[in-house]
Formats: C-alpha cells, sequence, structure tokens
C-alpha cells in the first residue's frame, strides 16, 4: 500500500528536481534551485531525509522492529543502492564514450572523472567496484552506501544507547573537521567528494530529528523559537552569499575548517545553516499543501520512489549535458530536456508504483 | 650567491631531467615509430608559455627562503599517462626536485573533474587556507566548454580569483585547453580559448600552452603523411603536461623572454628522422 502524501516524501522529491536541474550546469533553470540563495543544497537535504527515513525500518519505540530483521533490511538497502550505483555509473561511461565517438571529441572521455576509466581502466575499474573512483555528479550514491552500511549501529546505538547516538556523531564530524580526515580516493589521487564522517551527521541528524523523543522531542517541543532564530540565520546568510560578503577564509583561526564553508566535509556554518533552512521550510509545508495540491502530489510521488527516480535523474543529467553540448544551450533547448527530464521522472515514479501495485 | 646556483641548477637540469625522464617513461610506453621522437621535442622543448620574468615571485621567494614550494593543483586532475604506477603530479614533483638539490616540493592536489570555474573559485578559498601554498596549477576551460560557460562570465570569474590569489601572495599557472582537431573550429572551445589566453595577459601569469604544442604535433605529422588520431593527440598531450608545467616554472622563475612568447632554451634534440617542428604559436585566434 502507497503511503500518503507527507513532508517528507514531498520535500524528497523537490530535492530530486533540484539534484536533476543542478546536474546540467549553466543551464537556465538552474538559477531558480534554492543553492543561490542558499549556503546549503538539495543534498544535505537528500541525507537528512534517508536519515529521517530510517524511522520507518527502526519502528515506534512501543513496537521496535527485531534486530535481526533490521539488519537484514539496512544491509540489503545497501546493496541494492551499491547494485543502483554500478549500473548508473556504467550507463554513464558508455554515455561519454558515445558521445566522444559521435561527436568526435575525445575531451568527453576525460570529463567527470571518467579519463582513468578509459586510459588507465585496469585500476579504475577496481577502484570503480571498491567505490574509491567516482564520476563527478555520480558520487552521492557512494555516500549511501557507507550510510546504510553504518545504519545498523545507528538503530543498535538509538535503541540501547540513544543518549550516545548524537554525541558519538558529532565527535566523528569534529574530528574529521578539526584535523581534516578525510576519505581517501584512488587511482586518481583525491578524496571523496562527500566525505562521508563527517556527512553521516546529518544522516543521524535526519534519523534522531524524527523521534519522538531525546533531540527529537526537544525540538519539537521548541520549534516555534527555534523557527525565530532561524530567520536571521537564513537571512544574512543568504545575503552574504548573493553578494558574496564571504570572510577572508586565511584569515580565520586553527583549525580553519570550523570557520570555513565546504562542501565535502559539510563545515559547521554550513550545517548550521541548513538546520535553520529546514526549521523555516518545515513551517512552509501546510500552507504549500494548501495552494499546490497537485504540486505535493506530484513531487511526494517522486519522493515516495527515490532511487528508481534519483538513478535515472543522474544518467538524464549526464545526457543533458552532452546534448546541450552539441546543441547549444539556450532557452528553448534548456527548457526541453528540463521538461522532458521531470516528465521522465514522473514516469518512472508512476511505473515503479505501478509495479508494486502490481506486486 | 645561493640563488645564483638554483637559477644555474634550474636552467641547466630541469630541461635535461624532463628529457630523461621523457625518453626513458617514453620507451617503455611507446613502440618505436609511433611519432616518439616528434613529442619527446615537443616535450623537452616545452609548450609554448606566455610569460614575463618574474612572474612567480612568491614561488622564488619560497624556494630561495625555504627551499619547500606548496603547490595546489586545481581542476582536472591529469593522468600521467606514461607512468600510471605513478600520479601526474608525484612526477611532477619528482622532475623539479631531481633537479634542483635540496628543494622540497608538495603538490597538494585538489583537483575536482568537470568543475567549472565558478565553483573551482569559490573552492580555491577555501582550498588557499588549508593548504597554505606558494603557487596554484589551476587546469580550467574545459569543463566550461562543455558547459556552454558565457565568455563574460568565465572572464570574471578567472580574472576575481587570480586578483584574489596576488593579493594573498600566491602566485598562479593557469592550464589552458588541450587540443583537439574536431574543436579547432568550433566557436565556443575557440571563445574559452581565447578568454583564458586575454586574461593571462591581462593579469601577467604564466599560461601554459599545451594547445598550441600539440597542435604543432598534429600538423607535422599531417605534414609527413602519417595522422595522429584524436586519442593518440590527447595521449601525447598528458605525456607533454608534466615537462611543460616543470619547464613553466623554471621560465617564470628565472629565464628572460624570448620575443613575444618564452622559450626555455632547451638541450640539442635527440636525432630525429623528421623535420624538426616549426615553431608552435599558429595561432588562428590571435
Amino acid at each position: 500500500m502507497l503511503r500518503q502524501v507527507n513532508a517528507v516524501d514531498f520535500w524528497r522529491g523537490y530535492a530530486l528536481v533540484a539534484i536533476f536541474v543542478n546536474h546540467i550546469p549553466q543551464n537556465f533553470y538552474e538559477r531558480f534551485t534554492h543553492k543561490n540563495f542558499s549556503l546549503s543544497d538539495s543534498a544535505e537535504l537528500f541525507v537528512f531525509l534517508a536519515g529521517w527515513s530510517l524511522r520507518h525500518v527502526v519502528g515506534r519505540p512501543e513496537d521496535p522492529r527485531p534486530i535481526s530483521d533490521l539488519l537484514h533490511r539496512l544491509f540489503g538497502r545497501a546493496v541494492t543502492i551499491y547494485v543502483a550505483q554500478m549500473a548508473i555509473a556504467l550507463l554513464a561511461i558508455a554515455m561519454l564514450a558515445a558521445a566522444a565517438l559521435l561527436l568526435v571529441n575525445p575531451l568527453f572521455l576525460e570529463w567527470h572523472n571518467a579519463a582513468a576509466i578509459f586510459y588507465d581502466p585496469v585500476r579504475a575499474h577496481v577502484g570503480l567496484v571498491l567505490l574509491s573512483h567516482q564520476l563527478g555528479y555520480f558520487n552521492i550514491l557512494p555516500l549511501y552506501v557507507v550510510l546504510m552500511m553504518i545504519a545498523p549501529f545507528v538503530a543498535i546505538m538509538h535503541r540501547y544507547v540513544p543518549e550516545l547516538l548524537l554525541p558519538v556523531s558529532i565527535s566523528i564530524y569534529l574530528a574529521s573537521v578539526v584535523f581534516g580526515i578525510t576519505v581517501p580516493t584512488w587511482p586518481v589521487e583525491g578524496q571523496w567528494f562527500f566525505n562521508p564522517l563527517c556527512w553521516q551527521l546529518i544522516y543521524v541528524l535526519g534519523f534522531a530529528m524524527s523521534r519522538e523523543r531525546g533531540a527529537g522531542g526537544w525540538v519539537k517541543r521548541n520549534i516555534g523559537w527555534l523557527r525565530i532564530a532561524a530567520v536571521p540565520i537564513v537571512v544574512v546568510l543568504g545575503i552574504m552569499g548573493w553578494f558574496n560578503l564571504w570572510w577572508d577564509p586565511t584569515k580565520v583561526p586553527e583549525p580553519r575548517l570550523l570557520f570555513l564553508i565546504g562542501k565535502t566535509f559539510v563545515t559547521p556554518i554550513r550545517l548550521i545553516q541548513f538546520l535553520a533552512l529546514i526549521a523555516l521550510m518545515s513551517a512552509a509545508y501546510p500552507y504549500i499543501v494548501w495552494a499546490l495540491p497537485s504540486l505535493v502530489s506530484f513531487l511526494s510521488r517522486l519522493g515516495r520512489n527515490s532511487l528508481p527516480v534519483f538513478c535515472v535523474g543522474s544518467v538524464l543529467s549526464l545526457a543533458g549535458q552532452i546534448i546541450r553540448f552539441a546543441y547549444g544551450g539556450g532557452l528553448l533547448v534548456d527548457t526541453l530536456l528540463i521538461g522532458s527530464g521531470i516528465v521522465v521522472l514522473s514516469l518512472v515514479a508512476w511505473l515503479s508504483e505501478w509495479r508494486s501495485r502490481k506486486d | 650567491m645561493r640563488n645564483t646556483t638554483l637559477v644555474v641548477g634550474l636552467l641547466a637540469w630541469l630541461p635535461a631531467a624532463g628529457v630523461a625522464l621523457a625518453q626513458s617513461q617514453d620507451t617503455q610506453q611507446q613502440p618505436a615509430g609511433t611519432g616518439t621522437t616528434t613529442l619527446q621535442r615537443l616535450c623537452s622543448e616545452g609548450a609554448e608559455t606566455e610569460f614575463g620574468p618574474g612572474q612567480l615571485p612568491n614561488t622564488a621567494r619560497a624556494l630561495r627562503e625555504r627551499k619547500r614550494l606548496r603547490v595546489l593543483a586545481l581542476g582536472s586532475t591529469p593522468l600521467n599517462v606514461r607512468d600510471q604506477t605513478q600520479g601526474h603530479y608525484t612526477l611532477v614533483e619528482k622532475m623539479i626536485e631531481s633537479s634542483v638539490k635540496g628543494v622540497e616540493v608538495e603538490i597538494v592536489d585538489r583537483g575536482v573533474s568537470g568543475e567549472l570555474a565558478r565553483d573551482g573559485a569559490e573552492r580555491i578559498r577555501t582550498e588557499v587556507a588549508l593548504v597554505d601554498p606558494d603557487l596554484v596549477f589551476w587546469q580550467v576551460g574545459v569543463a566550461d566548454a562543455l558547459a556552454l560557460t558565457p565568455a563574460d562570465e568565465l572572464k570574471e570569474t578567472l580574472s576575481g580569483t587570480i586578483r584574489w590569489l596576488k593579493a594573498h601572495n600566491v602566485d598562479v599557472v593557469l592550464i589552458g585547453l588541450r587540443y583537439q582537431r574536431s574543436l579547432a573550429a568550433n566557436e565556443g572551445f575557440q571563445r574559452i580559448r581565447k578568454v583564458i589566453r586575454d586574461v593571462v595577459r591581462e593579469h601577467g601569469i604564466p599560461r601554459i600552452g599545451h594547445y598550441e604544442s600539440i597542435e604543432a604535433l598534429d600538423r607535422i605529422r599531417r605534414q609527413q603523411g602519417e595522422p595522429t588520431s584524436e586519442l593518440d593527440l590527447t595521449d601525447a598531450g598528458s605525456n607533454c603536461l608534466a615537462d611543460f608545467l616543470s619547464r613553466a616554472l623554471a621560465i617564470g622563475l628565472f629565464a628572460k623572454p624570448r620575443g613575444e612568447h618564452g622559450k626555455l632554451p632547451g638541450p640539442p634534440p635527440p636525432p630525429a628522422p623528421t623535420p624538426a617542428p616549426s615553431p608552435p604559436g599558429k595561432d588562428p585566434g590571435k
């Protein structure tokens, strides 16, 4: 049975569309997504909502799911996401190769970190399978695999020592930020674009906020004044970002990452801005339902089927980039690309639910 | 005196080291008769670079005072096609260190492949704060050319970032687009290339002109009736980049320019069965 329309699915659907649009850089509609007015973007929202959704797997406090069932479901989910990542990465590689051949342009073979696949295939394929080699814009599912792998520990810790869950997660995050600890990539020297040691905190926060007790309960009880406090944070940081009024990063004290703005480490300023933003946006949902019910229904359907929609969206956004280069950008091409892409995403969600109903 | 030794050391040893590395590694990787000699010469003679003496003052100071150079690399990470057991920038580090005794070079690669200049420009400030480099290698333009970034936007982004780097005592070497035969007449591609050249001239910073060098290689091979495939040209670009970077460093530090575009005097070319390449720089966009 399908879930009723709800805020989590709606915002996840919004994040999916925004990621699809943002992943076709320089297209006309990119300027309208919230990353232009906000330090954080859809990636934080997507990961936070994944953490929030963990509550469905964990079960209610009065009726918790058995541990064995929990482990089975979460590790199974991790395997599913891993397979999905392999599939879309393979498709992306084939698309880049086809574009290079059809457009007689070897630059495509080096685009989005694909060079190692074509010029150093022996090691790169090992890296691809180990998730240590990631294509540009195809690097969020590897983070998800890691999050699903740690999800059982999150759930178990929450069940038996709930008071330790957030402190442990924050400690790992701070250790990574303070000491610059990251996960390296291979064979191309570098680091994971989404540092899992930091991004796990957003996932854990999503889960913690979804609960009725502990931090989640406290937030729900105090959401009124939290929203008031969130207003200046979102507004001031939005203005600073828009007019590029940031402080000089070379002048901040050590450890510098604590005071800088960065996506890889989802640095504290970015994290605080994100939390402030969702505190505000959560208030908007009832009004959006009232004003735009069909939009809510549409985005919720996308959100309910996030994995297939995300995978197809990733592949479509790469196709969109290639098509833009081949045919040139402009309002007409961009409108056709974004419009047809969203229609296809909707179709994927509908098909996914149609299959579920048949099963 | 110490500075003079460093200058002499770099000028004398850097090209030789480049050739030695190029020869030993190319011999291992490429079969005979595949145009290696021409490629070696292009690598060893250096790419067309746009520079003036003393364009890397912070780099020179770091070498002189600390005997230590820290470089931040941004943009797509180039592959070391000739020796895949080590990274491209590891090779550049070795080339410089083997040329000048007692100098320690560390290249911190923070490249994100496919990143547009606007996104790199945002990140560059943070990375400079974290890495505290003397010099930035910024490979830029490919992602913007493929994403059809407007020329004005790119120029503004590059200029603003270069000004910021200079204000923070960080030198920058731009690594521009690489030559692709199929894109030689592509308006958007050439527009991006021109923007990079204009910005380099406006700000007086070094540029790696491997576009012109690989274009010259392509021209020579075609004149010889042995046209090179696009993929071979891509390989050539990757193979030569380490040499170009090392030499640009030496040029930007110490050499005097020769004409509008400077080139370091290279070692005598190896015996070649092919005619010597005509000087690169026949730039249709000029």
